[in-house]
């Protein structure tokens, strides 16, 4: 027998963090009590903490193996976080399930066993213990877990096949109903959900009604929000046009009841009585709605309020009537033309101004903000407002045009910052979006001149001044890193996209806007540290979600389970995730080819998970989307985004294909590396490659169709060659992203190449090293010499060719233009002499 | 023009707007998945007529006896929005949870925030000293409270003469 010290003394150093103390304890008291259950769990533990995992899992595999099962406290918790920390979540699950077959009164384990169950999301399972709790523990809360890991199933269920699950999980809450099984407001919101996937709104209409639900919701306003969604969605017009009413007296400020009444007026006017929508304007129904909604714009307060009058434009968009819904435009404009959100209220309007009245309308609107306001700050927000409007609606601007709307702007922009002088850094200054409309007008001229890069460095200047007075503004950080990108300047992308502070769930949803192909014009080292950093996220996913799903379970919070998992899926399976890992395989690869580095590329190779990269077609397609695109501005009606107008194309673009290459080239190389044959299916998506398109790849492919076949030498050797020399013609100077792509990707090629002289030597005769070094010192020549051709051009000389407006020098100065020319020689110059220095 | 809504877990994919305000902090998934677990009809979003996030609310009801009250976290920055958060916010703390009062941390820098607060009612109760603290600065939090019906008294609001540590918070 153990020594109650020594076990105490064991523990004590495993809960001061002394773990490789309380692994040397361990082992040593082992050897006097090689049976010790707890013992084995100490070490298993310690072992694990101290890094030595296999040892851990061993002691692990003996403690589950145990008959009868381990049932004390305290081992059964270290190997519970031993199992946890080396992610064998299913064995937790077993570990728990024994303990609780043994002890079949311990709610306690049978707790254990449930929540090991959510972590690793087995719902079935979850179903089948969770209503054995039920009936040894006689809780209610166990029948509603388990009708939540029923109603789960069915959201996971094949769409199209018969789904069994949402049926049984309403019959089980229909008969809990009759046995006043519900006591919470949750339980209700579950069976709500369970009814809403079968699309029975009217029976969810009913529920939301009864007594159970008014006597069990706490706060009123949000059941009403619900009945009035689930009326709107069963089709009962005329009682949702009534609640709508109701509840639009009570608060005439809730933009959600403005929308569903004005729809639901749609399709009692319209929809169901067959009548074309132009004569719905004289049907009685609409002549009462509008008094309606007029009399509540006259009644107090909402006169004050800006819901009735948006609701009536709402009504007649709907409805089509778009001469009085300019009308209502001008008026809204006079009453709440100074108000921050008023762009944002009408925007949706705006693009229903008739093209021919267009000019008139801003004619109009111009009248009327040159009316006094109460303040001057008031007064400036309306006259922007008034800019933007003019930014929206008109969809072509001269040259002559832009530079004088440019040049208006700039004014007013000046204005706003003598108004703005007090202002906390924190806070934006008032002109703004001045900086920002101009910099869009510049960007909407090179979309018809897109030879003309003078007008993203007049944007760009424009845009950083505007951050000097303020900054924190992250739309015009966000242009801007999007247009140096674009100009393939890496360093002031790192320093803007750094200063948003992109943390947390924000790197799933907006990486793509600083790490899209930034490996493309960046030093290797810095793309691999931007490629790394959104990975933080999926870990804490990984770890922190399934806590947060069984806090859901204990607090008995129905409506956000079915959330969280969605949540967790749409973070386990983001495209951002998929992404990213392949460019930090990517960039691995290239920065473990050189020469002296082979044994760390074998090992990295050897290592990485080929399930994570060769992945279906299918699971690419099913991806999720998060990236936030919401934040490109797009102000233009009915126009372009911002990312698509600078980028002349989508952005960001579709990555599908390129998931496939770059999930496949890692495995490839794995192949290579065993000497095994690569699977035909690695190589698929290469098929119709051409060398313009990715000489790297196309080698790739070429090389790996026949391993163990011999002579590639002379081919490859031509290609390398012919397209070096192709390069050299195309490319003399860095000027764009485009140009340091190609020259990247002819370096992925190289890289590539060399790889192959060390992985396939029966592929490659021992000549081809050496002929092959002759044509990386080629490229290295051909790198030095754009190096050299990237020369700091002078301030003045900028100016003289990049300005547009001669107004642009008296509100940019001369150290922000030589920081932006320093910040564009410095970043072309490290991105070539990273290749460089790769390749020496 | 908004309106209001109960916070969901598809909303941290696209509140980037608010959070990358400077005044907003993003926190971990637990942070926000934990008050959704717990309280989740005291996490309120505004969504805008199209669809933009606008702000946000969040709040727990924590503490014992007549401390018993509604902690609120508010991310947005428009008064008018701001106004109607927190109203829905001193609702349920009141009629679900029967708090004695509300409470809110805000940086002592923050002068446009606190001016709003006193605006709604509020009133600096004490200064927590150093709540704030990142990498290599440090500010002093105000712990801003307004009497709920139940505090009759407004005994919760008479301000603390001395400030305190953040580990002497209570909760």
């Amino acid at each position: 027998m153990q020594s109650q010290q020594e076990l105490v003394s064991i523990l004590d150093a495993i809960e001061m963090g002394k773990y490789k103390s309380a692994y040397t304890m361990a082992s040593k008291s082992i050897k006097k009590n090689k049976d010790s259950p707890v013992l084995k769990a100490m070490l298993a533990y310690a072992s694990e903490r101290t890094g030595r995992q296999k040892e851990a899992l061993q002691l692990c595999s003996e403690l589950l193996a145990l008959r009868p099962p381990l049932v004390d406290d305290l081992s059964l918790q270290l190997l519970q976080q031993t199992l946890r920390y080396c992610r064998r979540g299913q064995d937790v699950v077993t570990l728990y399930a024994n303990a609780s077959q043994a002890m079949p009164y311990s709610l306690e384990y049978a707790t254990h066993h449930f929540m090991s169950l959510v972590r690793v999301g087995d719902l079935k399972q979850q179903q089948m213990v969770a209503l054995r709790m039920q009936k040894q523990f006689k809780e209610n809360k166990y029948f509603f877990w388990a009708v939540t890991a029923i109603y789960l199933q069915g959201v996971n269920a094949t769409p199209g096949a018969p789904n069994i699950f949402f049926p049984l999980a309403e019959k089980m809450l229909q008969k809990a109903v009759e046995e006043k099984r519900f006591t919470h407001f949750e339980e209700v919101y579950l069976y709500m959900l369970v009814l809403d996937s079968q699309k029975k709104y009217l029976a969810c209409v009913k529920l939301l009604s009864s007594e159970l639900a008014t006597s069990l919701c706490k706060v009123e306003s949000e059941l009403k929000q619900l009945v009035l969604k689930y009326m709107h969605m069963a089709e009962q017009t005329d009682s949702v046009i009534e609640l709508c009413r109701e509840g639009l007296r009570e608060t005439p400020d809730d933009w959600r009841v403005y929308v569903t009444y004005v729809e639901a007026l749609y399709q009692y006017i319209v929809e169901q009585s067959d009548e074309p929508v132009s004569n719905a304007k004289d049907t009685q129904e609409l002549k009462d709605a509008r008094k309606f909604l007029a009399d509540l714009q006259n009644s107090e307060p909402s006169s004050k309020g800006k819901g009735p009058f948006l609701g009536e434009m709402e009504l007649l968009l709907k409805f089509e009537m778009v001469e009085e819904l300019v009308g209502c435009l001008s008026q809204y404009f006079q009453k709440f033309g100074a108000t921050i959100s008023f762009f944002e209220d009408v925007k949706r309007y705006l693009a229903h101004v008739p093209a021919e009245s267009r000019e008139a309308f801003v004619a109009g609107l111009s009248q009327l903000a040159v009316q006094a306001e109460s303040d001057e700050i008031l007064a400036i927000r309306k006259r922007i407002n008034l800019h933007k409007v003019k930014y929206c609606v008109t969809s072509f601007f001269s040259e002559k045009d832009t530079q004088k709307f440019i040049d208006e702007l700039m004014v007013e922009y000046n204005a706003g910052l003598e108004l703005g002088k007090d202002l906390k850094s924190t806070e934006r200054q008032h002109g703004d979006d001045c900086v920002v409309i101009a910099a869009l007008l510049l960007l909407d001229q090179f979309q018809s001149d897109r030879k003309n890069k003078h007008l993203l460095y007049h944007a760009i200047l424009i845009l950083e001044t505007g951050l000097q007075k303020s900054v924190h503004n992250f739309q015009m950080k966000i242009m801007l890193i999007r247009l140096y990108a674009y100009l393939g300047v890496s360093q002031p992308v790192v320093t803007h996209s750094l200063s948003l502070d992109v943390k947390q769930v924000l790197l799933d949803t907006l990486t793509y806007i600083y790490g899209e192909d930034f490996e493309y014009y960046a030093p290797i080292d810095v793309a691999e540290q931007v490629a790394k950093k959104p990975l933080q996220i999926y870990t804490s996913n990984e770890k922190e979600t399934p806590e947060m799903l069984i806090q859901a379970f204990k607090f008995s919070t129905y409506s956000k389970i079915p959330e969280f998992h969605r949540f967790q899926k749409r973070l386990s399976d983001s495209i951002q995730q998929a992404i990213s890992k392949r460019q930090i395989a990517n960039t691995n690869v290239i920065l473990l080819s050189k020469g002296n580095k082979a044994k760390d590329l074998a090992t990295y190779l050897q290592d990485l998970k080929s399930e994570d990269f060769n992945i279906s077609d299918a699971r690419i397609d099913a991806l999720q989307d998060n990236r936030d695109l919401t934040v490109g501005i797009s102000w233009k009606a009915g126009g372009k985004s911002f990312f698509e107008v600078y980028a002349g194309a989508e952005f960001p673009k579709s990555q599908n294909a390129w998931l496939r290459h770059y999930g496949a080239l890692p495995v490839i190389l794995k192949s290579w590396l065993a000497g095994t044959p690569v699977e035909p299916s690695l190589l698929a998506p290469f098929n119709g490659l051409t060398d313009e398109e990715n000489l790297g790849l196309c080698l790739v492919r070429d090389l790996s169709s026949a391993v163990g076949a011999s002579n590639a030498d002379e081919p490859i050797l031509s290609r390398l060659q012919t397209n070096l020399n192709s390069l050299n013609q195309r490319i003399t100077n860095l000027d764009s992203f485009e140009s340091s792509k190609q020259i990247y990707k002819y370096f992925e090629a190289l890289v590539y190449a060399r790889i192959a002289s060390s992985l396939l030597p029966k592929k490659l005769g021992p000549g081809f090293i050496g002929k092959l070094e002759g044509i990386l010192q080629q490229f290295m020549d051909y790198l030095m010499a754009l190096h050299a051709t990237v020369s700091e051009p002078s301030v003045e000389k900028m100016k003289q060719d990049w300005v547009y407006s001669e107004k642009l020098p008296l509100m940019v100065d001369d150290a922000l233009v030589k920081n932006v020319l320093a910040s564009v020689q410095s970043s072309r110059k490290s991105f070539l002499m990273s290749m460089v220095n790769h390749l020496g | 023009m908004s309106f209001l809504r109960r916070f969901t877990a598809d909303d941290l994919f696209s509140f980037n707007n608010i959070n990358l305000d400077p005044l907003t902090e993003t926190y971990n998934i637990s942070f926000y998945l934990g008050y959704l677990a717990q309280w989740p009809d005291y996490f309120v979003m505004a969504q805008s007529a199209s669809e933009a996030r606008m702000g946000y609310i969040m709040g727990k009801a924590e503490g014992d006896g007549e401390l018993w009250h509604g902690h609120v976290a508010p991310e947005y920055r428009r008064m008018q929005l701001a106004k109607r958060l927190m109203d829905v916010l001193e609702h349920i703390s009141d009629k679900m949870y029967n708090a004695y009062f509300v409470d809110l941390f805000v940086r002592e820098s923050n002068s446009v925030a606190i001016g709003m607060y006193t605006q709604f009612g509020y009133s600096i109760y004490r200064t927590v000293l150093g709540y704030y603290s990142g990498s290599g600065d440090s500010e002093n939090a105000y712990d801003m409270r307004k009497a709920l019906p139940r505090d009759k008294l407004k005994k919760s609001i008479i301000p603390l003469k001395h400030p305190v540590k953040p580990e002497d918070l209570e909760w």
